[in-house]
């Protein structure tokens, strides 16, 4: 009886403060717009918190692989060094004389030639990635959209391309224009309103405490 | 208030299906066949007959802000399908790289094992953060799924380019990958890269199809109805405009 009686506290909770801050967004009454970005401001705050909880959880998760030297353990050695190294150099740095806050001199320099670095290099490979999915999509998955799929993606990447002069000009350019400026974006559009869609319905079905992803 | 109108409308017409569907004698719905959520069963009983992981992510998206909808889906379909799952020897691992989707999954596998009065099998670790930037969330999830036996990949929430990273994975570890994201141009991507891409909204018909929930099929229904009413105000706006009815 204490669990329901909690369950239906944390409805009410969760159902009053999500509808004041929509009709927030919508109606201009000051006090509702205060405690709209009170609310708002308050979540914020508590995302933050949850960052460093997640990275508490990130490391948690990694020292354990490490103690049963599960698969893939010697990564998560250089991954609990590697954060330890990071907030060791950012916590001293002010002592050094590297700034201070997010964004002193260290956390610049490994985000800039590590972070970044690495990251620009992983979405490099994702083109190969994607040539062999295609390739796979046909064997896969041989149907009228997967063939049109691939047909498009060949003209944009060939309409794309640097045009040389030697070569005859097959109009590839002008059919990626017209594929890009009229069905891409009708589809586009068309995809954009079912997600928008979706994204009412799921938040309406929590406003109106259907779903609770706040606990049973 | 033209916006708080359609907002209102939409929740009218979610109740009104919901009361319809929950009435005594009503007839099962009938949903269109969703290729990639009908694989889901399938996958599910081969992750627990074969005593590997099941994998559910709710992509790189954060929550309480532009991708909360879409995590709230993967959240979903994580409570249905943990429910099955969780009866194998190895439990199903969550991955985001959000610490509130964190706590949220957290909430949603515990309560899943308390149903089942088997909470001493719940592990606050089964749910985790794999990286805290979309591409070392990717590459992390990659790792995993070679490394931790995973028997079968399901992606909802909201996941940019690094999605080719996990279902490239899957693919090869030879393993069901049906994944979905909120971001348009990541579901091109994986139309191509995943096993089971989801398409626009059926991202967040997971609910529906899974569990039956009737308030689920019922905004989906009610989408259906939103969406008529807006292609025909599209289509009423483009005369009107035509013809310089508008301004």
């Amino acid at each position: 009886m204490k669990i329901r009686f909690w369950g239906i506290i944390l409805v009410a909770i969760a159902v009053s403060a999500g509808l004041i801050t929509l009709l927030g967004y919508f109606v201009n009454v000051p006090v509702l717009l205060g405690l709209r970005l009170q609310f708002v401001a308050w979540a914020s705050i508590l995302a933050a918190v949850a960052v460093g909880l997640g990275a508490l959880n990130l490391l948690g998760v990694h020292l354990k692989k490490i103690s049963d030297q599960s698969g893939g353990w010697v990564y998560s050695i250089f991954l609990v060094l590697s954060l330890l190294g990071v907030i060791g150099a950012s916590m001293a740095a002010p002592f050094l004389g590297m700034g201070s806050g997010p964004a002193n001199t260290t956390n610049a320099w490994v985000f800039k030639y590590i972070v970044a670095a690495v990251g620009t290099a992983l979405s490099g490979l994702l083109i190969f990635f994607l040539v062999f999915a295609g390739y796979r999509l046909l064997r896969r998955r041989p149907s009228v959209a997967s063939v049109t799929f691939l047909i498009v993606a060949l003209v944009s990447i060939l309409g794309m391309a640097p045009q040389l002069p030697e070569l005859p000009d097959l109009g590839l350019r002008d059919l990626w224009i017209w594929i890009s400026q009229v069905p891409a974006v009708a589809g586009a559009r068309g995809v954009l309103l079912g997600i928008a869609l979706g994204v009412i319905a799921t938040g309406l079905r929590i406003l109106l405490a259907v779903d609770r992803p706040y606990g049973e | 208030m033209l916006e708080l109108g359609f907002v209102f409308l939409f929740a009218i017409l979610i109740g009104v299906f919901t009361a319809l569907g929950r009435r005594r004698g009503a007839r099962p719905a009938a949903l269109r066949p969703v290729e990639a959520l009908q694989s889901l069963p399938d996958t599910v009983g081969q992750a627990v007959e074969t005593g590997r992981r099941l994998h559910i992510s709710l992509g790189s998206g954060t929550i309480g802000e532009m991708d909360t909808a879409a995590a709230l889906a993967g959240l979903t379909v994580l409570d249905q399908i943990s429910a099955v799952a969780a009866v194998s020897d190895k439990p199903p691992v969550v991955t985001t790289a959000d610490g509130t989707a964190m706590f949220l999954a957290q909430d949603t596998l515990r309560n899943v094992y308390e149903r089942q009065n088997a909470s001493q099998r719940y592990d606050p670790t089964s749910a985790r953060v794999a990286g805290l930037s979309p591409m070392s969330f990717g590459a992390a999830v990659t790792g995993m799924i070679k490394d931790e036996s995973v028997a079968g990949t399901v992606l909802v929430g909201s996941v940019g380019p690094e999605a080719v990273l996990i279902a490239e994975a899957g693919s090869r570890a030879n393993i069901n990958t049906v994944a979905g994201s909120s971001d348009p141009s990541a579901q091109a991507l994986l139309f191509a890269a995943a096993d089971n891409p989801l398409v626009g909204e059926d991202l967040f018909a997971g609910g529906a199809y899974i569990g039956r929930l009737p308030a689920h099929i019922a905004s989906l229904r009610a989408q259906d109805v939103m969406r008529i009413l807006i292609g025909l105000a599209i289509v009423v706006g483009v005369i009107a405009k035509t013809f310089g009815f508008l301004p």
